[in-house]
Parts: structure tokens; sequence; C-alpha cells
């Protein structure tokens, strides 16, 4: 990314999703502002909740991930979806688990709604077309740790959001759109 | 024309100060509180409506409350489980729209009950440092246990009729099951590695660990029935084999055992009788049934069981035949799932006699269908263990105290004879 665009995506962008280990205001203007983009980003969500221990269980893994996504140049930001989710108890949830990625909170379930997400954790994988419109990618499980739910192996074999991340940023299509995401539910608002 | 009178609170169905406070509270409470084994406090109103779609359908499939055993078995003290009209009232109110109600008296919370202060107390003198994420070891086995050997210094034998275990890491830690060891062979094993602990089983020798039984998620405590013990030679260590799942941050695991003692002359010793299979091999895709008979020397009191296996296995049970041919099922686990093993203990005891066959069986499914199955990609699962490479230890004691040293010498000699190749 050039650098002038560079610097215009964080104009653009505000809180959402930029700043490096800070926890973004609370409000819809936040939390939306990460569904507008340049052409060609790429944005990686993760939807996580700081007492699910499914989600939790895959923090090393998220940061890895982060890392990875910055490296190419992408924008990575973990939402917590649960509504009652204040910035104090998201920090303290990134510093016990050692998160330094972005952090959102959702609790109108803003983006909850315009994803369509369902569980804790699940990911989306967002790329930016000419006109600057969001378009999904991939949305769904991270990796195989569960095979369901109450069933956890020792470790992960299967790595798809990781493949979903390389492949987007290739502009490729992801052979598997949609994985159905295993974890804790979120309680919709509406 | 006339509306049934009454208001819509009392037409509609379950509130949560009506039914589900109180249905939480039994089934869940105990623990989804703070600082329990579960992850979330399930205690007031906001705490289960802010999570109810997930509460509900944890409950329809029962997931939740755990427990593993079927009903085909012995009754089992403490039994786990939500009656078919507990998980409708859950689902109904769910639906409703989580109606609260109005409040009447308090639910009832649950307290942990004090009982009487523990005789030996043994902790950890400095934490093991649990990693993040869980792994492969050698030989593709399960890395995510760790056995820790605690001296007791005990100039004398002791008689041991109660544990408890507490951990650091409540949430992390899932099955822990204990031995005495009074041979050195554990604590040279411990000495063989750097740092509090080490990582191969707390087995010794043939001696299972499990032989003073186990604690689970939701039962940190056993406390034998009155007028049994575990017994416990002069200087012995206590051996704890500790079962975790990382959490996805390193957490410290200091644990410590409480015991208690007694001194009554008349109480009598427990056994254990290990029904096993000493080697299996399973090729990938395929299911397997395996067996495994022996028949008891003299009357024994059965007081309960500590199954062991891993997540291949995916059920097992127990059975016993009396010499007059009646059998019944002792433990039946239809549904396995190594993360929410315990010790049974029975409501009573059950006398057995002399000439009882114990007949173990166990089901191995090295498929992708079984989705505990910790060996993926799937291959030939070959494994072999003098204590059992699958399982059921049967804890129990002579009827006649007189025949507990021929109980132990036909033990013994049993263990002895599995060595051999068959
Ligand atoms: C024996 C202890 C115990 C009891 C009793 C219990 N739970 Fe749990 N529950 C756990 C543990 C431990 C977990 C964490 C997940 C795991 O270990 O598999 C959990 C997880 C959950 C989850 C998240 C699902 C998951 O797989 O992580 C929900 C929802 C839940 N419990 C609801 C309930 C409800 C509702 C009840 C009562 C009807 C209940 N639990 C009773 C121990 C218990």
């Amino acid at each position: 990314m050039s650098k002038i665009m560079l610097l215009l995506s964080l104009v653009l962008l505000g809180a959402g999703c930029t700043s490096t280990g800070r926890v973004s205001a609370t409000g819809e203007s936040s939390s939306m502002a990460v569904l507008s983009g340049q052409p060609g980003d790429v944005v990686v969500l993760i939807f996580g909740s700081p007492d699910c221990p499914i989600s939790n269980a895959l923090a090393p893994e998220y940061e890895r991930l982060y890392e990875h996504t910055a490296d190419r140049g992408g924008r990575f930001c973990l939402v917590h979806a649960r509504p009652d989710v204040t910035a104090d108890v998201a920090k303290q949830h990134a510093k016990a688990y050692k998160l330094s990625m972005p952090i959102i909170l959702d609790p109108d379930h803003d983006l909850v709604d315009a994803l369509d997400a369902t569980v804790t954790p699940e990911a989306v994988v967002l790329v930016f077309d000419e006109n600057g419109k969001w378009k999904k990618r991939y949305q769904g499980q991270i990796n195989d740790l569960y095979a369901s739910l109450g069933n956890r192996r020792n470790h992960a074999t299967q790595f798809w959001l990781r493949d979903a991340i390389d492949v987007s940023f290739d502009g490729g299509e992801v052979e598997l759109a949609y994985r159905k995401p295993i974890g804790c539910y979120i309680e919709r608002r509406r | 024309m006339f509306l049934a009178v009454g208001t819509p609170e009392e037409a509609a169905g379950p509130t949560w100060h009506g039914e589900i406070a109180a249905i939480v509270a039994t089934h869940c409470g105990s623990c989804h509180r703070d600082d329990g084994p579960a992850p979330f406090t399930l205690q007031r109103y906001e705490d289960v409506a802010g999570r109810a779609n997930f509460i509900e359908a944890v409950v329809r499939e029962r997931l939740m409350p755990p427990w593993l055993p079927g009903s085909a078995g012995l009754p089992i003290r403490d039994h786990r489980g939500l009656p078919e009209d507990d998980i409708k009232a859950i689902t109904d109110w769910v639906r409703a729209g989580k109606p609260i109600g109005t409040a009447g008296a308090e639910p009832a919370t649950v307290k942990a009950t004090a009982g009487a202060a523990p005789d030996l107390r043994l902790a950890m003198p400095e934490p093991w440092i649990m990693p993040a994420e869980g792994g492969e070891n050698w030989g593709r086995r399960q890395r995510d246990k760790r056995t820790f050997v605690l001296p007791m210094n005990n100039a004398e034998a002791l008689k041991v009729t109660a544990l408890a275990y507490a951990s650091e890491a409540p949430q992390a830690v899932h099955a822990v099951t204990f031995l005495a060891d009074a041979t050195g062979t554990a604590r040279y094993t411990d000495d063989r590695e750097v740092g509090p602990g080490h990582y191969m089983t707390g087995d010794v020798r043939d001696r299972p660990t499990g032989v003073m039984g186990g604690v689970g998620v939701g039962m940190r405590s056993l406390a034998l029935p009155p007028g049994f013990h575990w017994e416990v030679e002069p200087w012995s260590e206590a051996v704890m084999e500790v079962h975790y799942r990382p959490t996805g941050r390193e957490q410290h695991l200091r644990e410590s055992l409480d015991l208690w003692f007694t001194d009554d002359p008349a109480s009598r010793p427990v056994r254990t009788m290990v029904s096993m299979v000493r080697q299996v091999s399973v090729d990938a895709e395929e299911t397997q049934r395996v067996h495994d008979t022996y028949t008891l020397p003299v009357d024994v009191d059965i007081i309960g069981f500590t199954p062991r296996a891993t997540g291949v296995i995916t059920s097992m049970n127990l059975n016993a035949t009396w010499p007059d041919g009646a059998s019944r099922v002792l433990l039946d686990i239809p549904d396995y799932d190594p993360h929410w093993r315990q010790a049974y203990l029975l409501e009573a005891p059950v006398r057995l006699p002399a000439g009882t066959r114990i007949g173990g069986s166990w089901v191995l499914e090295n498929t992708l269908d079984n989705a505990r199955n910790p060996f993926v990609p799937l291959e030939r699962y070959v494994t072999g263990r003098r204590t059992g490479a699958v399982a059921i230890l049967l804890h129990g004691a002579a009827a006649d105290a007189a025949e507990d040293a021929q109980l132990r010498r036909w033990h013994s000699d049993l263990m002895m004879a599995r060595q051999r190749p068959r």
C-alpha cells in the first residue's frame, strides 16, 4: 500500500481496526468504520468473547494470524460480540492472553448483524472491491481444534482461516467460503 | 366471550423466578460459579438470559450438565443429569423470550460445604507453568498431562478415608488420578526431569494411577464409604497424574491434595482390581471391540470404579456374571469422553461372591466420525501399557478381612500373567 493510501485509510477508519493494541471507543461509528476501506484492502475480523473457552483457546493463533496479516499489509481485528464487554474488560483480557491486535467493541451488534456472525470464535475475511465496497471472501471456523461443540482435539491440524487469508491476499477465491463455526452462541439482540 | 382469568405471566410458561433460577442453581451452579471449574458464572438472571440460546442448545443436546455413566449400571453417588421436564422448561422459557417473573424466595446458591480440617495437606512447593496451547508429543501421545510426586513423609502406614484435590487453574485441569508409591520409582522418574513434575504417566510398574481413584471436573473430592480405607505404606509419595486442557494463556499449576485418615482397626483396605487389555492395534478407519475377563477368588464388596482410556475409545462397560449364571451391568459408559472422566463411587457397596466373573469391554473407533479421536490424521493406532492400553479399575475390599492377603496375591499374579504375550 502506498504511503498516501495508508494515510487516507487511517483517516477514513479512525478507530476501526488500525491502532495496535488499543480498544476502540464504543459506539456505532467506530465498530462500523471497519467496513470501509480502499480497493484491494484485506480485513480479517474475529468475533470473540472474553469468557468463551472455545475462543480463548485460540488466543495464541489469533496473535500469530494478526502478525501474519499485518506482514502482508492487511488489517486484523478482534471484535467482542458480547454487549456487556467494557473497554476495561477487553483490555484486561488482551493483557492476560497477550493479544496485541486492535480490538473493537460491538455492544449494539452492528457488526454482528452486518456480517451475520453466529458464534465466538467466528472469522470473517473481507476484501474491498474497486468501488471500495467489502466482499466476504471467507467466513466461519478458524481451525479444526474443535471437531464439534464439546469435542476438542489436542491440537489443530487444519488451518482454514490462515489459508483463506493467504488466498485472499493472492486475489483468489477460497475453495469453501463458509465453514460452519463451532463456538459459544452469540445471543442476538434483534 | 370471556377470556380465561389470569395475569399474562401465569398464563405463560416458566419464568426465571418461577422455575429456571432453581433448575440452574441445582444443576449448573456447582460448576458455573466464581472460581469454579466452568467458564462463566450462571447465577443471576443476566448471566443466564445473556446466553440463553446457547444454554438451551447445550442442555437439549445433553452436553450439559456433563455425566458419562448410562442408566444400565449400578446406582452411582452424586449422579448428575437434567430431567426431561427441566430441559423442556428451559426450552419453553427461552422461546417465550426469557420472562423474569416475580421474585419470590431467593434461589438457593451452592455453597462449599466446610468439612473437618484435613489430617494432611500436600502442596506443590513451586508451580509448574502450563503452556498456552496443547500439542503433539513423541509417539503421537497426548501431551496434555503431567505427573506430580509429593512426599508424604509418613513414618507409619496410613489409612486414607477421603481426599480432596485443589487446582490453581481449575478451568484447565479436568481429570486427576492418584496413587501412593513407596518404591521410590515415581520419585526417580520425577528427578530425571527439570522443574516440577514429569511428562511420564503416574503408573508405577504394574500399578496404574487411579489405584486411589481420581477426581474430575465437577467432583474434586472422594470420600470412601464408612468402614473402608486406602492403605498407604510408610514413607510413601503421593502421585498425581494431572490431565489438563490449555486455556490459551500460560497458567501456573500449584496443586494441592488434602487427605483424611482413620485409625479404626475394623476398617477394611480397598484393593483395586484391573480390567484391562494390554495392547491394542486398530487400523485407520477401523472400529474394534476388545474384551477382558477375570474371576474373583473371594467374596468382595465393591465400592466404585475408575475408567482409564483416551478419546479413541468411544464406549466401555463392566459386567458381572454370578456363579449361578445371573449377570448384570456394573458400569456402563455408552458415550465415553476422557474430558469428563472421574472415579465413580456407588451409592452403596455391592457384594460379589467368589467365582463371579468380571468382564470389561471397550470399543475403539479409530475413525474421523469419532470426533474425540485425538490422533488425526488417521493412522494405525498401536499402543501397549503394562497397566492396560484401556482399563477400568474396580475398587473393593475382601468381604472377610482375613481373605485380604489372598485377594492381593491373586491380583498380583493376575497382573504378572498379563505381562506374558498371549
Ligand atoms: C460438572 C460441572 C458442570 C456442570 C454441573 C455444568 N457445567 Fe457447563 N461447563 C462445564 C465446563 C468445565 C465447561 C467448559 C467446556 C468444557 O470443559 O468442555 C462448561 C461449558 C458450558 C457451556 C459452553 C459450552 C462449551 O462447550 O464450552 C455452556 C453453555 C454451559 N456449560 C452450560 C451449562 C448449563 C446450562 C448447566 C446446567 C444445566 C451446566 N453447564 C452444568 C462444567 C459444568
